[in-house]
């Protein structure tokens, strides 16, 4: 297989910077000189740990020890009853459907946002480029919307009967009949998709321009020199690059987006029906939706979802790195 | 191979930049028109919130695609200001952003430092626990997060709602800035010691250099804290002096209906210090460790 | 790894952190007349802050050392945060609270939220006598002979079921407005002119979350009933033959393009009826100062009741003893002071009442509704609801069986999936398909749900039976005769 001129550039330039990392600290502990590191870094762990420990971890406890109980989140913890809360819900037909429903849109919404960020992120940060402020502040417009109120305005664009998107499409002749998208279960998912990656997208972008500064200016003028083109660049010298924070970033979007909730609550509330039930969605209108609330029942719910999402981004992560292996085995 | 030796100034002849200027013509032509078309589309839906709080209510409902007001109001702003108490609501927001963009960065950054460089017992349990926790859905773990406020008797102040919106998702930030420390290289470190700095000046030394990831969880945090809702919601039960703008505005969603061009007016008008933060802190995203390097 | 032993100190830990936290205490005699009170006062009605506002300012003015202060926030995170709000004693002095129905006093004096709101039983008497006698039942509103809760809302007029129709809709396809369709196959002839002769849709039928009742309650009402539970046999209902009829009356009427299209929420559907987009909207009479919100008033639109099945059966709207909003916490420490309010509030002529009805915000089960709201939309209500049948009283399972107070059979059953009506009918309405078998799921899994308590209540010693929620002598169009409960 032909090697483009960059293949050189960007492999010597990925070793050169691996050859960096091992050199760090991190693997090796810091001696010499003043050495008054034992001090000071416990100090500075402390703000971190002392936060997360009494908002993250203990919560989480107390959450594990709730979901044994059936509790109402007011009333003295009283009814204990053990793994009932789980069976119910490993047993129960809306939850697996509302489990594939999350997967389906997780898969889908990180398959769509990383590249098409990734390629924004790339462009919106080439010297070439005029308007550069302009551009990224658009592209970022839509996070500041609060999620609620997304929901609320797409429901208006997108409703078949006078909303923006018909009203256009109807007008110029594309459409004959207005298309009623989230008024169908499979294009209902689809919408919501597009939407959040449309919702989310500035955040990514942030997130590649934050990695694709760690991607020296040099080498990018080295590839000119050598007669590169725009994707050479790309597949050569960036993409190598950035690839430990792509890593950490993948698995924010695999994460953020298994937790998809508000978009759901206020652009279909899990429907039509329940064809676009998520999992925070279920545990939301199982047991918050009407009082008695059902905590324990949700904090059951929280920790099989919490266990089940692990479980598929790890082995999503298994998954890559065999194929990173076979990739480089056969020298692709 | 000195594959990353850079320029030098003796080749940039008038020939290669008269190139590179024609070059860059071209690519802006195929690409502008392109962006401009896509930038509009891309802000409809925030342009028509803009244009709806300029609408009557059944004015909204009507326009269709339409983001021209007609008729044009302007009391929806004053409504949304005036009687929605905004200027209050107002301060309460943006002393929480700032607050807990700051809180966030000095933990996350502190801590991320720490992790990315030093070995020390217990390490990589914590990293790893850090990972796992990013897992659990936040909002089913609100209550004992209540508990915790109430237990401190914080539950009456704005510091408790500071420390209850800072204590959630740092997970993500000091995971970034580890893996951005990380990737610095020795050379700064060696130099710094050479120059006899302690711990926290070369802490400062190299802080400036995560100036991107500063950015991004500066630029996060704050539109997160700017629109977060469920959080100060159950930590200011009832008290209307202590509550952000999110919560405030619910007082457009009426039990029998929505003043949906109010509510609009109303987050146009919160728009507006958000979209400041970014426009400032965009600069940040320079690419290159220029300067970083002393050759 | 952290020890078992950690582990078990951290769940102890826990547990008494949140158990111990939700102590109870009983209110402390309330302070010396004169002294300077707050009044805080919570609910969720946001349109009526202005109203609070001229409320506490009247109330001020005549009590100087009386200072109200009246809290609204939207009614999802209500529901939220004050649980919170007890558990952290900061609970205000009045709170609004209308979850679990006939049901209300009891689960609330079971967590201890509530006190009587005097202790006086003369006063108490005295102030009953606003209310028609009957209003104050045992079990319901009073316990012990104290009085926790007092009707608010009448029940009579408000409530679903009414049909309101666009003039200029109608008007352009030639239909009149002063004879609506009051048969289903005259709906949907109506629905067919619609269609054909002008550019709107026929009925704004919302479907999103739970807005699908605003339809179907409306039509249901008419086959059978508009409750989920058929208090005739004791059972959940959804897959009831007759219901089952009424859902594939609606199907048929969305397959023929009579519903706008679009799983919209109520708030668009109203707002399309209003902009002149659909002719037909069927709702409460909420709506006449909703649509006065939105620039809409009742030149512009009339009232009618509900269409009934061309055939039998028939049914009617539900009416129970449900309307109680109001209640004094029980960790208020003015009880004097918030007695004297509410006496005030409840006046039938006085400021309160002229001033909320002036608004349209409810009809008051106090006052005189009819003297005081005389915009025509209402006179129609208030002839709509007068008639025979439209909406009847139905018997209450509590009033049979006083055991139910500590009873959760029916709560449990019916907040299991509590939604899932909803969602079954939209399902399958969207896809135009059969809803009897998702529907006798969902039947199955909330009677399972239901016997299965009752039947551990009773083995454990509580008076309760399905045959407490059984009234075989009753029919769904009949008022149940209130003699007919067991005298206790």
């Amino acid at each position: 297989m032909a090697r483009g001129p960059l293949a050189d550039t960007g492999r010597a330039a990925a070793v050169a910077l691996d050859e960096r990392a091992v050199a760090t600290g991190r693997r090796i502990p810091f001696r010499g000189g003043r050495d008054d590191s034992r001090f000071w870094i416990p100090v500075f762990l402390l703000p971190f740990l002392v936060l997360y420990v009494g908002f993250t971890v203990w919560p989480l406890v107390a959450t594990i020890v709730y979901s044994l109980f059936d509790w109402d989140g007011v009333q003295p913890l009283t009814q204990f009853i053990g793994v009932d809360n789980y069976t119910r819900i490993l047993g129960d037909p809306l939850f697996w459907s509302a489990f594939r429903n999350t997967l389906l849109f997780a898969v889908l919404n990180t398959v769509i946002k990383l590249p098409l960020t990734l390629l924004v992120a790339v462009l919106l940060t080439r010297r070439w480029l005029l308007f550069k402020r302009f551009f990224r502040t658009v592209f970022f417009l839509p996070i500041i919307l609060p999620v609620a109120l997304s929901g609320l305005i797409f429901t208006y664009l997108l409703n078949p009967s006078n909303g923006a998107l018909n009203t256009f499409l109807l007008e110029h002749g594309l459409l004959r009949q207005p298309i009623d998208l989230l008024g169908h279960d499979n294009t209902a998912l689809l919408a919501i998709v597009l939407i959040s990656v449309w919702q989310i997208f500035g955040q990514y972008m942030l997130y590649w321009m934050a990695a694709l500064t760690q991607v020296p200016e040099e080498l990018y003028e080295a590839a000119d020199l050598d007669g590169a083109n725009e994707r050479q660049k790309m597949f050569h010298v960036t993409l190598p690059l950035i690839r430990p924070v792509a890593v950490i970033i993948t698995l924010l979007a695999l994460v953020n987006a298994l937790h998809v909730f508000g978009i759901i609550v206020t652009l279909t509330a899990g429907g039509p029906g329940r064809a676009t039930y998520v999992v925070s969605y279920f545990i939301y209108s199982e047991a918050f939706q009407n009082a008695p609330f059902r905590y324990g029942y949700a904090s059951a719910a929280a920790l099989i979802f919490a266990v089940l999402a692990f479980v598929f981004v790890s082995g999503q992560g298994l998954l890559a790195r065999r194929a990173e292996r076979l990739r480089q085995h056969y020298g692709v | 191979m000195a594959v990353l030796a850079p320029p030098t100034a003796a080749l940039e002849t008038p020939q290669r930049r008269a190139f590179r200027w024609r070059r860059a013509l071209r690519l802006n032509l195929i690409a502008l028109p392109l962006l401009i078309i896509v930038s509009f589309v891309w802000a409809y839906p925030f342009l028509w919130v803009v244009s709806t709080g300029f609408k009557t209510q059944l004015g909204a409902f009507t326009a269709g695609a339409s983001l021209v007001p007609h008729p044009l109001v302007t009391s929806n702003f004053q409504r949304a200001w005036v009687g929605a108490a905004f200027s209050d609501f107002f301060a309460n927001t943006v002393i929480y952003s700032v607050s807990t963009s700051l809180v966030e960065l000095a933990k996350s950054a502190m801590c991320g430092y720490v992790l990315a460089r030093y070995r020390f017992p217990g390490r990589d349990l914590l990293y790893r626990l850090i990972i796992a926790t990013i897992f659990v859905p936040v909002a089913s773990i609100i209550i004992p997060q209540f508990v915790l406020i109430q237990n401190l008797g914080l539950l009456h102040s704005r510091l408790g709602v500071i420390l209850a919106m800072s204590g959630g998702a740092g997970a993500l930030y000091v995971l970034l800035f580890t893996s951005y420390f990380e990737h610095l290289p020795q050379d700064l470190f060696d130099a710094a010691r050479v120059d006899g700095a302690n711990f926290v000046q070369t802490f400062w030394l190299v802080l400036p250099l995560a100036r991107p990831i500063i950015a991004v969880v500066v630029i996060f945090q704050f539109i997160h804290s700017w629109n977060d809702f469920n959080v100060p919601l159950i930590f200011t039960l009832g008290q209307p002096s202590l509550q952000n703008l999110a919560v405030g505005l619910q007082a457009f969603r009426g039990s029998h209906s929505l003043d949906w061009a109010g509510f609009a007016a109303g987050m146009t008008i919160s728009f507006i210090p958000v979209l400041i933060v970014f426009l400032v802190f965009q600069g940040y995203f320079v690419r290159g460790l220029s300067g970083a390097i002393k050759g | 790894m952290v020890s078992l032993k950690a582990l078990a100190t951290a769940a102890a830990a826990a547990l008494c952190v949140v158990g111990c936290g939700s102590g109870q205490s009983s209110a402390t005699p309330s302070q010396a007349p004169g002294a300077p009170v707050t009044l805080k006062i919570q609910d969720y009605s946001v349109e009526q802050t202005d109203f609070h506002k001229q409320v506490a300012a009247e109330y001020h003015r005549l009590n100087p050392n009386v200072t109200i202060e009246w809290t609204s926030i939207a009614q999802v995170q209500y529901n939220q945060s004050l649980p919170l709000a007890f558990s952290s004693r900061q609970a205000p002095d009045v709170f609004y609270w209308t979850n679990f129905g006939p049901n209300a006093m009891n689960s609330l004096l079971a967590s201890g939220w509530i006190q009587p709101w005097t202790t006086d039983a003369t006063a108490a008497a005295d102030w009953e006598k606003r209310w028609p006698s009957g209003s104050f039942l045992n079990g319901i509103t009073l316990k012990g002979g104290k009085v926790y809760g007092f009707p608010w809302q009448d029940t009579h007029y408000w409530g679903p079921g009414y049909m309101y129709m666009n003039k200029a809709v109608f008007q352009q396809a030639g239909l009149d407005v002063s004879k609506p369709p009051a048969t289903w196959s005259q709906l949907s002839n109506a629905c067919k002119a619609i269609k054909a002769k002008t550019k709107a849709y026929c009925i704004a039928a919302p479907m999103k979350d739970t807005d699908f009742q605003r339809l179907w309650y409306a039509l249901a009402a008419g086959r059978m009933s508009d409750t989920f539970f058929d208090y005739k046999n004791g059972r959940f209902s959804l897959d009831d033959p007759r219901l089952v009829d009424t859902f594939n009356y609606i199907e048929g009427l969305n397959k023929n393009g009579y519903l706008a299209p679009g799983v919209n929420d109520k708030d668009f559907s109203r707002q399309q009826f209003a902009a002149g987009q659909a002719g037909i909207y069927m709702d409460g009479p909420w709506m006449v100062s909703v649509w006065a919100q939105l620039g809409f008033h009742s030149d512009g639109y009339a009232v009618a009741a509900h269409p009934m099945p061309d055939d039998t059966p028939r049914g009617a709207l539900s009416q129970r003893y449900s309307q109680y909003a109001y209640w004094l916490s029980s960790q208020s420490t003015h009880q004097a002071e918030a007695f004297k309010f509410m006496r005030w509030a409840t006046n039938p002529t006085g400021f309160f009442v002229q001033n909320f009805l002036k608004n349209s915000f409810a009809t008051l089960a106090f006052a005189d509704n009819k003297k005081y709201l005389t915009d025509p939309a209402w006179k129609s209500v208030f002839r709509i609801a007068d008639t025979r049948a439209f909406r009847v009283l139905y018997p209450e399972p509590l009033l049979k069986c006083p055991g139910l107070a500590d009873s959760k059979a029916f709560t449990m059953a019916s907040t299991t999936r509590p939604n899932g009506e909803w969602e079954v009918m939209v399902q399958n309405l969207v896809n135009n398909r059969d809803m009897t078998a998702d529907a006798r799921v969902l039947v199955n899994m909330r009677q399972a749900a239901f016997e299965t308590q009752l039947q551990k209540e009773q083995a454990s010693g509580l008076k309760v039976s399905k045959d407490c929620y059984t009234f075989a002598g009753w029919n769904y169009d009949q008022d149940f005769n209130p003699a007919n409960y067991p005298k206790s």
